[in-house]
């Protein structure tokens, strides 16, 4: 028993245990999600490809990477414990509970731990491809334990640099990203120590994190009654520009205006996580192809090729708007069933929502074409333009339309059954861009009709909640 | 204005609504009285078309709801008891959200919701995030984004929950103002003394029916009871008087 609780009946858990327990209750049905773990792995394996194709030999590639990537954990390590301690929406109910000083410490401490241990595979992940199995466990380690350091920092940039704790750590993650694009080239000197470059980030997380474990209760103890007050009186307003501006340059019916507006409104505030995640994913996709292209190809090659990567990206975009944005939507779903015409407007809302990023997509893939071995492909860009860009749109067109007439109201089995769905969906039309690319045309006949239940669907499901 | 004629819905074995009918006028304000689970919500998602009766007809200003939900749509303005806001728009924003649903043009939208805004005391606020308003403020938000499109028919289901005296009193004027305008209005409330202020009428609802409907002076009579309050009509009808005596004395807490 803790010196710092109240103490517990023989055999009884603390209550601190027992708050982390209620935690875990609510923290486990996200992470062990089936669609969630199955992104994981993708982001994984993405980021082990992505990671090995930027680690050439004597070249800064592999420092950098090492350095990004725990560059990153750590800033979502301190963000997350941000939210954790100062913008949880149990905070004010734990926070007058008999927990002892230490008592909500110790729950979020806990929680943060189990929040960084995707980020251990993905970090590790990244260390495997960039230079083995010894980096990839001494990444994981140095993640496993960052839960303490998250706090220490978190808390640490909240009294420093009040008004900052937001844009520093984002900037740290931009410059490390930014060296990473810049330098990742730049050659090395070849000596017996420059193979160890990439475990000196490493080792220097697993000795921040030690050394973190016993700081941060202390910095907790002196600073957080304070700063969480602080938080508490602060008011947060936004400006009205944005909604203006959108409303402006998106020259739409109104309805569809209000949906999108509001879409990207809360991607950009952070609302849906999982969506910014796949749509910041997906260029991920450009890597592989640029990877992937070789002078020795013949054209029929090179648009398979090109076709794999614009259907792995796009079908990332895809998920993000349309299961994805079908979930997070249905949560104030009531607001728009009872306004006019909702299917239809909100069908064509999702669909303009996906396309915008699938047509993005498509522009980096073709931009990844032309500017791959200095323009050796670019003479294919007139024949890739329509197959590119039709398959990106159709994907993400095929995704809303699916989520919207299947998913609705029964989400993982929905999700599950638009997996298999989209991949068949994807491989069907690069085959058909392949073959016969006017063909593609066809796919808006085919699915006419499943639009059409998409969008009855959407207005006759019973909203119960 | 608004015409519900013999509707009944289940959920599974439960019947939430059992042949139930009401009417309420244009310029009039019917309250709906009954105790938790008694069907009001369920009678109120069905006006609004979020779920479908398993039979009767819902009229609202001339329009078959259950016929031609899309146009009945564009006459009903509701506010649901816990209505969900996205907690990272500001309260501007998601007025601007509410219009856009309604197809309002953005200059007259902007009038509009400055108004609401002015009116609930929210102006300061409107730039602020949702996830930092009181309930009470929350409320009003969603009481201003349901009516901005000033609907022929107005639902409020539980509106002045976590609202204080002085929200009431507006709300209550909001009220009495939309039955100047020639609203259809249809509150569903268990704050009896809003009720007795606000309505013309009242129903209340029981095991998903409507067991008494009228002024509260045809209840009195109805009842056979001409001294009663609302409290002691509705305790009445909902048959709640003896069942509660005889919980009470099972519990010990009355003899």
């Amino acid at each position: 028993m803790s010196a710092d609780s109240k103490p517990a009946q023989s055999g009884a858990p603390e209550p601190w245990q027992v708050a982390t327990r209620l935690r875990w209750k609510m923290v486990s049905g996200v992470l062990t999600d089936p669609i969630s773990l199955l992104l994981l792995a993708v982001g994984a394996w993405a980021l082990y490809r992505g990671a090995a194709s930027l680690s050439g030999e004597q070249t800064a590639g592999p420092l950098l990477v090492s350095l990004s990537s725990l560059c990153a954990a750590l800033v979502f390590a301190t963000r997350y414990a941000d939210r954790l301690l100062f913008g949880e929406q149990d905070d004010k109910f734990l926070r007058v509970q008999a927990l002892g000083p230490l008592g909500l410490y110790r729950v979020r401490c806990e929680e943060l731990s189990w929040w960084l241990r995707p980020l251990v595979l993905l970090v590790a992940a990244a260390g495997l491809g960039t230079s083995g199995w010894f980096l990839a466990l001494l990444s994981g380690a140095g993640v496993a334990l960052l839960a303490p350091t998250g706090i220490h920092c978190a808390l640490l940039l909240r009294s420093a640099t009040p008004g900052m704790n937001r844009i520093l750590p984002m900037a740290a993650l931009g410059l490390a990203a930014a060296s990473l694009y810049l330098w990742a080239d730049v050659p090395l000197r070849a000596d017996k120590w420059s193979g160890w470059l990439p475990l000196l980030p490493a080792g220097a997380m697993l000795t921040l994190a030690l050394t973190c474990r016993s700081l941060a209760a202390k910095s907790y103890r002196h600073r957080f009654a304070e700063l969480a007050s602080k938080a508490g009186e602060q008011d947060r307003h936004e400006p009205l520009w944005p909604w203006r501006v959108l409303g402006r340059c998106l020259p739409l019916a109104t309805p569809i205006q209000a949906r999108l507006t509001r879409d990207l409104i809360l991607l950009w505030r952070g609302w849906d996580g999982r969506g910014a995640t796949l749509l910041l994913l997906s260029p991920l996709s450009c890597i592989y192809l640029s990877d992937s292209l070789s002078g020795s190809m013949r054209e029929g090659a090179i648009l398979w090729r090109v076709l794999e990567s614009a259907a792995l990206g796009s079908a990332a975009i895809a998920y993000a708007a349309g299961p994805n944005l079908t979930v997070l939507r249905s949560s104030a779903m009531a607001w728009s069933r009872c306004a006019p015409q909702p299917g239809r407007y909100e069908l064509r809302a999702a669909v303009l929502y996906g396309a915008f990023f699938a047509l993005v997509h498509g522009g980096l893939t073709l931009l990844v074409v032309v500017t791959t071995q200095e323009g050796r492909f670019a003479e294919h860009l007139g024949a890739l333009c329509f197959p590119v860009l039709a398959l990106e749109l159709f994907v993400v067109h095929f995704s809303v339309v699916y989520s919207m007439a299947e998913s609705l109201g029964r989400r993982i089995a929905g999700e599950g059954a638009l997996i298999l769905a989209l991949a068949f969906v994807a491989a069907g039309l690069a085959v058909i861009a392949v073959l016969y690319p006017p063909g593609l045309l066809g796919y808006l006949l085919i699915t006419l009709g499943l639009a059409a239940r998409a969008r009855q669907r959407y207005e006759t499901l019973e909203v119960t909640w | 204005m608004i015409k519900v004629s013999q509707l009944s819905k289940s959920y599974g074995r439960v019947r939430a609504l059992d042949d139930v009918s009401i009417e309420v006028q244009a310029g009039e304000v019917l309250g709906l009285l009954g105790a938790n689970g008694s069907g009001k919500t369920t009678l109120n998602r069905c006006l609004t078309t979020l779920l479908q009766p398993d039979s009767g007809t819902i009229v609202i200003d001339d329009v078959d709801v259950i016929a031609n939900p899309e146009t009945a749509r564009g006459s009903i303005g509701y506010l649901a008891e816990f209505p969900v806001l996205y907690p990272s728009l500001t309260a501007w924003e998601f007025l601007s959200f509410a219009a856009g649903l309604r197809g309002i043009p953005r200059e007259q939208a902007d009038q509009r919701i400055e108004r609401w805004l002015q009116l609930f005391e929210l102006d300061q606020a409107k730039t602020r995030r949702l996830s930092g308003f009181s309930q009470g403020m929350k409320r009003k938000v969603a009481l201003a984004a349901a009516l901005i499109d000033e609907p022929k028919a107005v639902l409020l289901d539980e509106p002045t929950n976590g609202l204080d005296p002085p929200s009431v009193y507006l709300f209550r004027q909001v009220i009495s103002d939309l039955r100047s305008r020639g609203r259809a209005v249809l509150l569903s409330s268990h704050v009896l003394p809003l009720v007795q202020q606000s309505c013309d009428r009242v129903g209340i609802l029981a095991g998903g029916r409507i067991v008494a409907a009228g002024s509260i002076e045809q209840l009195r009579v109805a009842a056979d009871r001409p001294q009663a309050d609302l409290e002691d009509l509705f305790m009445h009808f909902a048959g709640l008087n003896q069942e509660m005596i005889e919980r009470l004395a099972e519990a010990g807490l009355r003899r």
